[in-house]
């Protein structure tokens, strides 16, 4: 609750901020049948093995709006009550009981909408344990701007109203001194060196002046991973901090451990991201737009978890193959088969 | 193959009463363990004035097996594709919303398998006041055979 009450600022996110991922746990037949029985919704290939069968599934499956409320609990988490305007979903693949879902999202956009009103877009996905997209969407929220806005509109006051050129100019005031230009043109861009970029937007959170000198001192060297650790807890102590650091494709492999330590106990999730990034280049997901590679979240297990997750590792959830309909499966999720070109068929399970 | 005529077709107004315990029963069934779902404390600490209802809560209140039979889909298989949810305001314990569903489109698809119907449902759901609470659009797949 205290988490709760801490509201996620317009001020504070940036284009790439990625969340920290949430994985859920398997999904099972008595989960299906309480939310089939929660919202009403009895369609027969949810509830009915046998109707499921003669239509031509291997079994029956989870209704799609469960992983779209997977990635809901996801986003409400991160944006931590701001307003969602808009929440659109595409069921990608079908989602089978015992998969183990788990649920991204990154800011792809951010925008100053005038008036005192900003919103931001979330891309989100979610993946099954064989790391295959499942649903893809896209959540737009209106936050605030920042403490200060929130308090007037909470009072009832009209709210603050700040241009991109105010913004543009406050950040490159609090980071004058960095050798590297600054964002001049996009707000987030990769490239740059992280240590310049990361303390300085969200300095301007916290008392302004005397933050940016400090981080400035922190970070006159390149070590990624330091800056990660020293500028978010400046401003930030919540979860969201350490994740912001990864948002971006670090130059270097950042080591996992580093950002542990910067994380509370609660948001497990943390760790599953670092391994993420290097496999981002995996031939198989090339197509996949800018999505993070599908590795299994595996939280509170540090170490290298870099490579794609085994499949045949995960025997207990069948590995099932994908309706007909579905256009075609990776070959990646079927490593343990022997014909990795083959079609998938209904029969593969039996 | 559906009929095109079904097009524009509108449902009749459904009540609803968003009730506590149906929230509690939906973020149960998600296993989502917020607790602006179900401790008004926390959900007024979060600045809402009663239990909140998830996003995807509308996914309850446009449930209507009714319409959905009248417009006659047999027994093919039902997939769903896409779901759209767009938000007025957030559904609060004690709404009472009326929603209203209609059919925007129809159309045939070629699928892997063969054709597919597409069906676009959307709803519109509003408060007591008229005020416009939700509106969702859900692409359904329907399978031949």
């Amino acid at each position: 609750m205290a988490l709760l009450a801490r509201q996620l600022y317009f001020e504070a996110v940036k284009a790439g901020d990625e969340l920290p991922p949430l994985v859920k746990p398997p999904v099972d037949r008595t989960q299906i049948a309480r939310y089939a029985g929660a919202t009403g919704d009895y369609n027969p290939l949810y509830v009915d093995e046998h109707l499921a069968k003669n239509a031509g599934f291997p079994s029956a499956h989870a209704p799609g709006m469960l992983a779209m409320g997977f990635i809901g609990e996801l986003v409400v988490d991160w944006l931590r009550g701001a307003r969602l305007r808009r929440y659109t979903a595409r069921f990608v693949k079908i989602v089978w009981p015992g998969d183990v879902i788990t649920c991204r999202g990154r800011v792809v956009d951010r925008r100053f909408e005038g008036g005192g009103v900003y919103a931001i877009d979330i891309e989100v996905w979610a993946e099954n344990q064989r790391g295959e997209l499942v649903l893809k969407g896209l959540v737009t929220s209106q936050l605030y701007y920042s403490a200060e806005d929130d308090a007037r509109q909470r009072a009832g006051q009209s709210p603050l109203v700040v241009t991109p050129e105010e913004e543009a100019a406050r950040l490159a005031k609090l980071s004058r001194a960095q050798p590297p230009k600054r964002h001049d043109a996009h707000p987030p861009p990769p490239p740059r060196p992280p240590p310049a970029v990361k303390p300085a937007p969200p300095a301007k959170v916290a008392p302004p002046a005397k933050v940016a000198p400090l981080a400035k001192a922190v970070v006159p060297a390149p070590p990624a991973p330091a800056a990660a650790l020293h500028a978010p807890a400046v401003h930030r102590p919540a979860p969201a901090a350490a994740p912001r650091q990864l948002a971006v494709p670090p130059p270097q492999p950042v080591p996992a451990a580093v950002h542990a330590p910067a994380r509370p106990a609660a948001s497990s999730h943390g760790l599953a991201r670092t391994p993420a990034l290097p496999a981002r280049e995996t031939p198989s997901r090339a197509s996949a737009v800018g999505r993070p590679a599908p590795v299994r979240a595996a939280p509170r297990q540090p170490g290298p978890k870099a490579a794609r997750p085994a499949p045949p590792k995960r025997t207990a959830a069948k590995t099932r193959s994908a309706p007909r309909f579905v256009p075609k499966t990776k070959p990646a999720a079927r490593a343990s088969r022997p014909r990795p070109g083959s079609k998938p068929t209904g029969k593969k399970r039996r | 193959m559906l009929d095109k005529s079904l097009i524009g077709r509108e449902s009749e107004p459904v009540v609803h009463d968003v009730e506590k315990g149906a929230i509690r029963r939906f973020v149960e069934a998600l296993g989502d363990p917020n607790p602006i779902y179900v401790e008004e404390q926390a959900a007024r600490v979060a600045g809402y004035p009663a239990l909140v209802a998830p996003p995807t809560f509308p996914a309850l209140l446009t449930v209507n097996d009714r319409f959905r039979h009248s417009l006659d889909l047999g027994t093919r298989s039902l997939l769903h594709g896409e779901q759209q949810i767009e938000f007025g305001r957030p559904i609060l314990a004690g709404d009472r919303i009326t929603v209203k569903t209609r059919v925007a489109d129809v159309q045939e698809r070629a699928g892997a398998s063969g054709p597919m119907d597409i069906l676009v449902l959307e709803d519109e759901g509003r408060d007591a006041q008229g005020a416009l609470v939700f509106r969702t659009r859900e692409v359904l797949v329907l399978r031949r055979g």
